[in-house]
C-alpha cells in the first residue's frame, strides 16, 4: 500500500481527492487515526479571554471603554426616551390642533393682549403709588395735603349735616 | 482583512478608540493561543494584553498589505518565547522535576467534558514549545505553513519538519 502523507490527509479532508482515493485510505489505520487528530484539533474548545480582559486593556492603553451592555441600556433609554418625546407631542399637537378655530385663535389674542394690558396698567398705577409715597416723605407736603384734606373733610362733614335738614342753605357758602 | 485595514487606518489617523474593533475580533484566539503555551491563566492575560499593548505602540509600522492576524500573532509569540525562555531560566530546576507522564490539567482541560478532548489538550501540552505552537498554528488558527514560518522567523522547512514530527506525537500518543 502506498505510504500516505499529513498532506494527503489534509486534501482529503479538505474535499481535494486528487492525490488520493478515499475509499482505498479507509481500511488505513494510520489514516484513521490522522483523520481522528486533525478533526479533533480543529474541533478542540478554546476559552475566552475573562470577561474584565477589555476593560483593563483599555485602561492601560488610556482608550475610553463602554461594556456591550451599558451600550444597550443606553441604546434602550435613549429610544426610550425619544418615543416618549414624540408620542407627547404628536398627543399634543393632536389636542390643539383639535381645539383651534378661527374664532378661539381670535379670543385667544384677545383675552392675551387684555392681560398684558392690564399687567401694564398694573405696573403703571405701581409707578403712580411710588410717586405718591415719595411725596408724602416730604414733611412739608404732607402737612399741606393733611391741612387741605381736613379743611375738606370739614366741608364735607358742614355739607352732611345741612344735607340731613330739609333745605340746604347755600347760602352760607 | 479589509475590516482589520478599515480600523487600522483610523488608529493611525488618531482615533485611538477604534483599536477596540481589532481588540474584540482577535482577543479570544490570542489568548487561548498564548495560554496553550504558558499553560497558566494569570500570565496568559497579562502576555495578551501586553501584546496587544505592543501592537497597538507599533501599528504605526504595521504595512497594509500585511495579515494583521498573522503580524499580532507574531508579536504574541515572540513575547510568548521571551516569556517561556525567562520562566525556564528561573525555574530551570522546578522544570525537570515535572513528571511527564503525569498530564498537566490546564484550565481549558477543566471545560471540556469529552474524554478524547481532553486526553488531546493534555498531550498538546506536554508537547515541546515549538511543536506546540506550531500545531496550534496550523490547526486552531488554520494558517499556511508560510505565515507560521513568518510568525516565528524559521524557514519554511523546519516548520514542516516540526509539524510531521508534533502530529507523529500526537497520533501514536492518542492511538495509546
Amino acid at each position: 500500500m502506498k505510504k500516505r502523507s499529513y498532506k494527503d490527509i489534509e486534501d482529503y479532508l479538505e474535499g481535494e481527492k486528487r492525490s488520493i482515493e478515499g475509499d482505498a485510505m479507509e481500511g488505513d489505520k494510520k489514516f484513521k487515526e490522522t483523520l481522528e487528530l486533525f478533526t479533533m484539533l480543529k474541533s478542540l474548545p478554546g476559552k475566552p479571554a475573562p470577561r474584565d480582559f477589555e476593560r483593563n486593556l483599555y485602561k492601560r492603553l488610556g482608550i475610553s471603554y463602554v461594556p456591550v451592555y451599558r451600550k444597550v441600556l443606553i441604546l434602550a433609554g435613549l429610544s426610550i426616551f425619544s418615543t416618549l418625546v414624540y408620542l407627547t407631542g404628536r398627543a399634543s399637537l393632536r389636542f390643539v390642533s383639535s381645539k383651534i378655530t378661527l374664532t378661539t385663535v381670535s379670543q385667544f389674542f384677545s383675552q392675551v393682549y387684555t392681560k398684558l394690558a392690564q399687567a401694564v396698567s398694573l405696573v403703571k398705577v405701581g409707578g403712580h403709588l411710588k410717586d405718591i409715597v415719595l411725596a408724602f416723605t416730604n414733611p412739608w407736603l404732607f402737612v399741606a395735603v393733611a391741612f387741605v384734606s381736613s379743611i375738606l373733610m370739614l366741608m364735607l362733614i358742614g355739607l352732611s349735616q345741612e344735607a340731613k335738614k330739609k333745605t340746604v342753605l347755600l347760602r352760607r357758602f | 482583512m479589509k475590516e482589520d485595514n478599515y480600523w487600522i487606518r483610523r488608529v493611525k489617523n488618531g482615533k485611538r478608540n477604534d483599536f477596540s474593533p481589532l481588540v474584540k475580533r482577535y482577543k479570544d484566539s490570542i489568548f487561548y493561543f498564548i495560554l496553550k503555551m504558558v499553560q497558566n491563566e494569570e500570565d496568559a492575560v497579562d502576555l495578551t494584553q501586553e501584546s496587544f499593548i505592543k501592537a497597538f505602540n507599533k501599528i504605526s509600522k504595521f504595512k497594509e498589505e500585511y495579515s494583521f492576524k498573522n503580524w499580532l500573532f507574531t508579536i504574541a509569540s515572540h513575547h510568548t518565547i521571551d516569556f517561556l525562555r525567562k520562566k525556564k531560566q528561573l525555574k530551570e530546576t522546578d522544570l525537570l522535576e515535572i513528571d511527564i507522564d503525569r498530564p498537566y490539567v490546564s484550565p481549558i482541560d477543566a471545560v471540556i467534558k469529552d474524554e478524547r478532548m481532553k486526553k488531546l489538550s493534555c498531550e498538546i501540552n506536554l508537547l515541546p514549545e515549538n511543536y506546540r505552537m506550531v500545531i496550534l498554528l496550523k490547526h486552531k488558527e488554520e494558517l499556511k505553513i508560510e505565515e507560521i514560518s513568518e510568525i516565528m522567523g524559521v524557514p519554511h522547512g523546519t516548520v514542516k519538519v516540526w509539524l510531521h514530527r508534533a502530529r507523529e506525537q500526537l497520533r501514536k500518543r492518542m492511538a495509546k
